[in-house]
């Protein structure tokens, strides 16, 4: 539908009054119908051109990538990584036609802010209109060449091609279900300890000592050495165990019959003698504590994947045109 | 209706907003419906925790400029000790690289830039579809009755629906199917916040704990006045206030103690980092008027900052090696050549300031504190990465990913040259002793100063203050115990005891124990940090209290082998002979590792440069390790919060 069609179709459908004032008044009313058609397809008409043109990606540009990965790396980049780069500039430059397309450089008001400020540094004038300011920067071409306007145009057009996700409880607790590393419950033991310091001269006799006393009389309580984390230990987990003794006793531990001394066993701070009082399994996954954080992070890999999906579209409409094809630029510096 | 109040009121869009919108959830927290969870791992005597409390990912866009993929999600992750993918990113978005620690951590808080978040509100901005419904003119012209109206809606449990499951009723503006928050909620605030929530364990494991929270970017003429914000709930403001609203320290805590109040289920701490690059700005002693501190002031800095950074990726702020800490040899440990964030780009070659470095703003603060009555830098003191790849905790020496660079290409060779400017390092780790892996007892640590920094390895330090430590402390099995009945812990202030008696202090330290690939090196020695004011002058000494500084131990500069003896553990009650009644002081305990490969120097190592290679060609991509500026040997080191002494009038 164009522009012609709704004049001739305003007039042909207007009721025109009849009279010499109603000969004054038709212009006007023409106008004000008009503007009421013109006001009402608004949101039919594009904001922009909407062009399928290819990302155009020149030698220079390449180049400047790889000095940008030369200088954060401190290294050139290897051609997995070149190629890699590029095809993330190329998915930027898609991601930002779209975001001008709907017109978040006008609207996104960190890339307002931003701008403006740009242009008030550059003028220095604190003061200054910032719809005006704004205007300029734009016309400059700056939402897509000042960095944090570009980067933010990019997680703009990124946050709205994720929206409409959702996750349901029921797809929540199976994702929780199948991952019980992070939502299951973990295996725990309590015991009581009696340690040999390594540091006492004659430790290991001591050990040996001990081993045959606790094996003889398992209640009669020996002192052993004093340790930090003192003899009794309630409900640790492999890794706590590990954090705080190291990661073989943390496994020997969880391994240790029940009721019965065990060791001695070796960390670096001597030899230890350990007695398990009682050891909880873990495994089961307590569905109604982690339902939350499950959907949470289920929702975030939905988004994630969503976004890859839009991006292919978007690849599709507008395609990579290499002004050289990598390889040779590859080889060069 | 006093409209000013729309900026300035409660504005609390917490979980309302993140967790009411969208699919089915169940209730809130699930202790709601069962009671007060109590964590499996809890223990009244306090365990220590590890973990990292500076965290960049990719919403803060100084990150590297190579599109990082890694989000507040992938840096929990990390955390937790997943293995993430990152940059390059192939053509299905998958990282080329990877990274994994292999001890995980057991808190995190992902830190970004406030100023790069420019968050908008449904009901603020006029874009969104929300912005004319009838509930946002309500929240617009009345934004304290409208709060109590959200906060009433979290407090709902579920509510049964005709499916069987339960649903949180929504709130009114999210329109059909939650649309509009979906939205709305597509901002990096609020993802920020939801990542917090995916990883929070909220279960009886206590696996992990996250914190929401931002960072406070202010740089004046690029001296360096940064926080971190870090909130103990899910109830955070909806725009977290940045340097672009909040131009000095004390606006950012009275627009938080504005936005964020107690009695709405909001706290809120502020740490303090990189001081070393101040300049001069962070522990000025005036505030951002020009007037000098009053009484109020002091307090209100103090009630804010609970905790600094002694060490991270960008240096440590311990002490500096020239003036009152020349005789300390340990203050030349990661120290920047320059003194604010234009350094590293050699726009300013000045040298570091003595005034900058946390030894010294402790001994400022006693002597605030004899002036005005309060200490505004009553500091407790941790470490942390500030890693901007979002790899929390990656502090080992031995595989240092650099700032912007991430681990070894999966299929290419060794990366030619250091990964990172040779005068950072990995960073450190902040060590919290609580009762159990939660945001309220972790958060309750950070408020009580009971916490301490390690330069990467995790070593296990305890610290207790008191006259009426018994002498034996070393020898008795209920050492922590003991401690906290007759003294205080780091951090503590140190309890008033008998005129004549002389404060005791009892340390021990636990070697870091290590892990797979990843060993833990002996003790070299326990030393005590004592600062005071004598005579209105600051004065410092720094003993040692446990171990031997000559015990041989070293390292083969060729092989970055390690040699020599050292302690697996060490424990001394220390008792302070010079001790003056009069004199304000505080104590804080080093505990130094056996010497190691500095990370620049096993790069070398890897790379096959050795010190007999040098001198290299100018423009060799390892030239760095001929610099002789940067020893390849350092010796790692923790650092406690403090214990302080107040004279009694």
């Amino acid at each position: 539908m164009d522009l012609a069609h709704l004049v001739s179709a305003a007039r042909m459908n207007a009721i025109a009054p009849s009279g010499p004032r109603a000969a004054r008044l038709k212009p006007l009313l023409h106008f004000v119908l008009l503007g009421a058609l013109l006001f009402a397809a608004r949101p039919l008409l594009p904001l922009q051109r909407f062009t399928t043109e290819p990302i155009e990606v020149s030698a220079g540009e390449v180049e400047r990538l790889r000095a940008e990965w030369r200088a954060e790396m401190r290294r050139p980049p290897s051609a997995v990584e070149l190629a890699a780069m590029v095809r993330r500039h190329a998915d930027e430059q898609r991601l930002l036609r779209e975001a001008l397309r709907l017109g978040l450089d006008r609207s996104d008001p960190v890339v307002r802010r931003r701008l403006v400020q740009n242009l008030r540094f550059v003028r220095a004038e604190p003061a200054g209109d910032e719809a005006a300011l704004l205007d300029e920067a734009l016309a400059l071409g700056m939402a897509t060449r000042d960095l944090v306007a570009r980067r933010r145009l990019v997680q703009a057009m990124e946050e709205r091609l994720a929206a409409g996700v959702s996750v349901s409880a029921q797809e929540a607790r199976a994702y929780a279900a199948a991952h019980p590393q992070r939502y299951g419950g973990i295996a725990r033991v309590s015991f009581e300890q009696v340690f040999v310091d390594g540091g006492t001269v004659g430790a290991e006799a001591q050990a040996a000592e001990l081993a045959v006393q606790l094996a003889g009389e398992p209640d009669a309580a020996p002192a052993g050495d004093a340790f930090l984390l003192g003899a009794r230990f309630t409900a640790r987990s492999q890794p706590e165990l590990a954090r705080s003794f190291g990661a073989e006793f943390a496994r020997a531990a969880l391994q240790a019959p029940v009721g019965v001394w065990t060791g001695p066993l070796r960390t670096p701070y001597g030899l230890h003698f350990l007695r398990v009082d009682s050891v909880e399994r873990g495994g089961e996954v307590d569905l109604a504590a982690v339902q939350r954080q499950a959907r949470y992070a289920l929702l975030q890999e939905r988004e994630r994947e969503t976004v890859q999906a839009q991006l292919e579209t978007l690849r599709r409409r507008y395609p990579l045109r290499l002004e050289t094809p990598l390889l040779a630029v590859a080889g060069a510096g | 209706m006093n409209r000013r109040a729309v900026r300035s009121g409660p504005w609390l869009l917490c979980a309302a907003l993140v967790a009411g919108c969208g699919a089915d959830v169940a209730t809130p927290a699930a202790a709601d419906a069962r009671g007060p969870r109590v964590c499996k791992d809890h223990n009244p005597l306090r365990n220590a925790y590890f973990g990292d409390l500076h965290v960049h990912t990719k919403y803060s866009l100084d990150a590297s400029t190579q599109g990082t993929e890694v989000g507040p999600h992938d840096a929990y992750r990390f955390a937790l000790g997943e293995r993430i993918p990152v940059q390059p990113y192939d053509e299905h978005g998958v990282g080329l690289r990877s990274t994994q620690l292999v001890r995980p951590l057991d808190f995190a808080a992902v830190t970004d830039h406030a100023e790069f978040f420019g968050d908008t509100e449904i009901c603020t901005h006029p874009e969104y579809p929300g912005y004319d419904s009838p509930e946002c003119r309500f929240y617009r012209g009345r934004p304290n009755e409208a709060f109590l109206a959200f906060n009433f809606q979290l407090a709902l449990s579920g509510v049964p629906t005709a499916g069987g499951g339960k649903q949180v009723p929504r709130m009114p503006y999210c329109g059909l199917g939650g649309q509009n928050c979906l939205d709305a909620a597509r901002t990096p605030w609020t993802d920020v916040q939801r990542a917090a929530e995916a990883f929070y364990d909220r279960s009886r494991e206590c696996r992990f704990t996250t914190f929401v929270g931002y960072e406070w970017t202010g740089s004046p003429r690029s001296d360096n006045w940064h926080r971190n914000v870090l909130f103990e709930t899910d109830t955070v403001p909806a725009l977290p206030t940045s340097y672009l609203e909040a131009a000095a320290p004390e606006y950012l805590w009275r627009a938080l103690a504005a936005q964020c109040r107690a009695e709405d289920g909001c706290r809120s701490l502020t740490i303090p980092h990189n001081s070393n690059l101040g300049n001069g700005l962070m522990f000025q002693t005036s505030q951002d008027s020009g007037l000098p501190f009053t009484a109020a002031f002091a307090q209100e800095k103090q009630d804010n900052e609970p905790l600094a950074e002694i060490m991270q990726h960008k240096g440590q702020s311990e002490c500096l090696n020239r003036g009152a800490s020349a005789a300390d040899e340990l203050c030349g440990f990661e120290i920047l050549p320059y003194n604010n964030l234009a350094g590293d780009r050699l726009l300013n070659t000045n040298p570091p300031k003595e005034q900058d470095f946390l030894r010294a703003a402790l001994k400022a603060g006693l002597a605030q504190e004899q002036a005005l009555g309060a200490n505004p830098f009553k500091y407790g003191l941790i470490g942390s990465t500030d890693s901007h790849i979002g790899a929390a905790g990656q502090v080992l020496e031995d595989r240092f990913p650099g700032h912007g660079g991430a681990g070894q290409p999966n299929r290419d060779a060794l990366p030619a040259g250091l990964t990172d400017l040779i005068e950072y390092n990995p960073g450190g780790l902040a060590v919290l002793w609580a009762e159990e892996n939660t945001r309220e007892s972790l958060y309750a640590a950070m408020r009580r100063r009971e916490a301490y920094g390690t330069s990467g390895p995790r070593m296990t330090v305890r610290f207790f203050g008191g006259a009426e430590l018994p002498e034996n402390l070393c020898q008795r099995n209920d050492f922590a115990r003991a401690g906290y009945a007759h003294g205080v812990p780091m951090g503590g202030d140190l309890p008033a005891s008998a005129a004549g008696k002389k404060p005791r202090f009892a340390l021990w330290a636990m070697q870091d124990p290590g892990a797979e690939g990843e060993p833990g090196l002996p003790l070299q020695r326990l030393q005590i940090v004592k600062g005071w004011i004598e005579n209105g002058e600051p004065k410092e000494a720094v003993f040692d209290v446990a171990g031997d500084r000559n015990n041989g131990a070293s390292v083969d500069e060729a092989t970055c082998e390690a040699s020599g003896s050292g302690f697996a553990d060490l424990c001394t009650v220390w008792e302070d002979a010079d001790f003056d009644p009069a004199a304000p002081a505080f104590y804080y305990a080093r505990v130094v590792q056996n010497p190691s490969c500095r990370w620049h120097a096993q790069q070398c190592l890897a790379a096959g440069v050795t010190p007999a290679s040098c001198p290299l060609p100018q423009g060799h991509a390892f030239e760095g390790c001929c610099d002789t500026a940067y020893p390849r040997t350092l010796q790692e080191r923790a650092w406690t919060s403090p214990i302080w002494y107040r004279p009694r009038a």
